[in-house]
């Protein structure tokens, strides 16, 4: 009985997924009707200019908000586990976490309009810094509660400087957690829509690639978006799949 | 060697040490002894560097050391959890104090191997410290600091960790270790049965200050004041009824007879469980009546719960294995008036 409950519940989860991959291999387009298998769909997605420049575009975003948050989020992270840390810190760091991501679109553009920021791809870049780096930290602090706290003032008593002993000890035992926290900012970066719409300003040129999906879809669901999205879950499954991977320490320690 | 003068720590409002004093001799194996909460750990903090004392200064070898940072200190800390380095193998674990030292391969690549063969770690060079024993481990964290050749050795609660047949083994392997680098140790602990059997000279600390200092025989032989007597090793105390005549009076109205340069007015008398003896060692013996209510079986030598109108209290004494005592009957018992002390 268990069983079926656990299969209808997957299949609730994952049929719409599979309808949308299996489309994308529909030769005559129509979502109504099955034309045959046929992978020229992914060959016109190549051959697709804007969506080329809005991969571009959210690579570029994913890319930077990730680097940046995973240094804020690493050294977050490790004040809060190695110095004296109390609740209202530990509150705050996790508000970005939880704030509808409407919230925070609709907060960060009218603080960009006040300073007058000019928007465009750095903004969508600083607007994702603000949630990632709240990710970053969960995760590497989870890696902090596997390891003795005592090796940091091991390294030290033994000779270690402060920099020698981030670089050889601390660094190397939360780097799994780095890593994974990194990978999941990556894709929530990758695939954010509401908070890249609001704070990427008025032109087409800092357009990312759920904004275009959102765009084209006003015209109907084509195959082209079908094998777009079937790209971007393949993605998006190597991506958690590393990143898990790399929480339970298995890819480096 | 090591001179702690005046040392004071507070955390907050609350004492931690209140100006602590000692010496500590070249070469010594040295206990700080202490119930949970008595400042132990934090004066080891402070000779290893962690923790800088709100005042007083820690001379090593006539010099001030109390602002070194704990990795310019010649001395060095072995933590009760090891803290070994969980990526690295066992090898590079006891090579990383060294690296730091910027010495060249050659020397660091010998001298590891040295140590390695003086704490029996051959072939275990490739483990990482989740594929070893916790005898192994601790061997380890003992050869990562006796290979920096440390002025110094610092040990928090070095057996605490370990099962109790390990920790009769580690206990030897410790003390031949320090008789064979000669490096002064100084160990904190709050088994007392551990500090007389290692150190050389025991502080008995409680709340912040140091009650007693001495050898294990003259800390056990002869506490100072209550606090050692009941910390270390097993006391019985008498309480007194009245104090008269220079005789001291128990519950049930017989007395011993007080020092005749005695100025101190006692509570209570102490005596250690081996000293009730069973046979009176001379006249002058104090004799008195007891029922045996338990036994306590150890082996070699039993404990006996004896309750008598001396003492409130239930008296504990031992007795050998070839001694037959039967619960519920009445022994005469002996103390030699020598035996008791006045606290």
């Amino acid at each position: 009985m268990k069983k079926i409950y656990l299969s209808l519940i997957f299949c609730f989860l994952y049929i719409p997924i599979l309808t949308l991959i299996t489309l994308s291999f529909n030769k005559s387009g129509l979502p109504t009707s099955w034309g045959g298998f046929s992978i020229s769909w992914y060959f016109d997605l190549f051959d697709n200019q804007k969506i080329f420049k809005a991969l571009l575009n959210t690579i570029i975003v994913a890319f930077f908000s990730t680097a940046i948050a995973g240094l804020l989020g690493t050294l977050l992270a490790m004040g809060m586990e190695l110095k004296k840390s109390n609740k209202y810190v530990e509150a705050t760091a996790f508000i970005p976490m939880i704030i509808p991501d409407i919230v925070m679109a609709i907060s960060l553009l009218s603080f960009f309009t006040l300073l007058q920021f000019t928007l465009g791809l750095h903004s969508i870049i600083i607007s994702h810094v603000v949630f990632n780096t709240a990710f970053v930290c969960a995760v590497v602090r989870t890696r902090f509660k596997y390891f003795d706290h005592n090796v940091i003032e091991a390294s030290y008593d033994l000779g270690g400087k402060h920099v020698i002993t981030f670089i050889k000890i601390t660094l190397p035992i939360i780097l799994p957690g780095v890593i994974a926290g990194s990978l999941l900012a990556f894709t929530l970066s990758f695939d954010e829509f509401i908070i890249a719409f609001f704070t990427s300003g008025a032109g087409s040129s800092s357009t990312t690639l759920p904004m275009l999906i959102y765009s084209m879809i006003r015209f109907g669901v084509t195959p082209e978006i079908n094998a777009l999205s079937t790209f971007i879950i393949l993605f998006s499954f190597i991506i958690v799949f590393i990143s898990q991977r790399a929480v339970k320490g298995k890819l480096l320690i | 060697m090591i001179e702690v003068k005046s040392i004071t720590k507070k955390f907050g409002s609350l004492f931690a040490i209140k100006d602590f004093s000692i010496d500590i001799n070249h070469g010594e194996f040295f206990a700080l002894l202490g119930p949970s909460g008595c400042g132990k750990t934090t004066l080891l903090r402070v000779i290893s560097g962690f923790e800088t004392p709100d005042s007083g200064d820690i001379f090593l070898d006539k010099e001030n050391i109390t602002n070194f940072k704990p990795f310019i200190r010649p001395t060095n800390l072995m933590f009760q959890s090891y803290a070994l380095f969980p990526h690295f193998n066992v090898f590079k674990n006891i090579a990383y104090g060294l690296e730091r030292e910027k010495l060249k391969k050659s020397e660091i690549f010998f001298r590891v191997n040295e140590i390695i063969n003086k704490t029996n770690l051959n072939g275990l060079e490739q483990r990482y410290p989740d594929q070893l024993s916790g005898g192994q481990k601790q061997r380890v964290a003992l050869a990562r600091c006796l290979v920096k050749k440390p002025k110094v050795l610092l040990l928090d609660e070095p057996l605490t960790a370990l099962d109790k047949n390990l920790k009769e083994k580690m206990k030897l392997e410790l003390k031949n270790l320090q008789k064979q680098f000669g490096i002064t140790f100084i160990m904190v602990t709050h088994d007392q049965d551990e500090a007389l059997a290692l150190a050389d000279r025991v502080a008995v600390m409680n709340e912040g200050n140091l009650i007693q200092v001495g050898s294990p025989k003259e800390i056990y032989s002869n506490p100072e004041n209550f606090f050692v007597a009941e910390f270390i090793g097993k006391m019985n105390f008498f309480q007194k009824s009245k104090i008269e005549g220079g005789n001291f009076y128990f519950q049930d109205n017989s007395f011993i007879s007080l020092p005749k340069n005695n100025t101190q007015n006692p509570q209570c008398v102490g005596i250690r469980p081996e000293d009730i003896l069973f046979k009176a060692k001379d006249d002058s013996s104090y004799v008195f009546e007891g029922k045996v209510v338990d036994i306590i079986y150890h082996g070699q030598e039993n404990e006996v719960i004896i309750n008598s109108a001396i003492s409130e209290d239930s008296i504990l004494i031992r007795c050998h294995k070839d001694q037959t005592l039967n619960l519920n009957t009445n022994i005469t018992l002996y103390c030699a008036q020598q035996s008791f002390r006045l606290y």
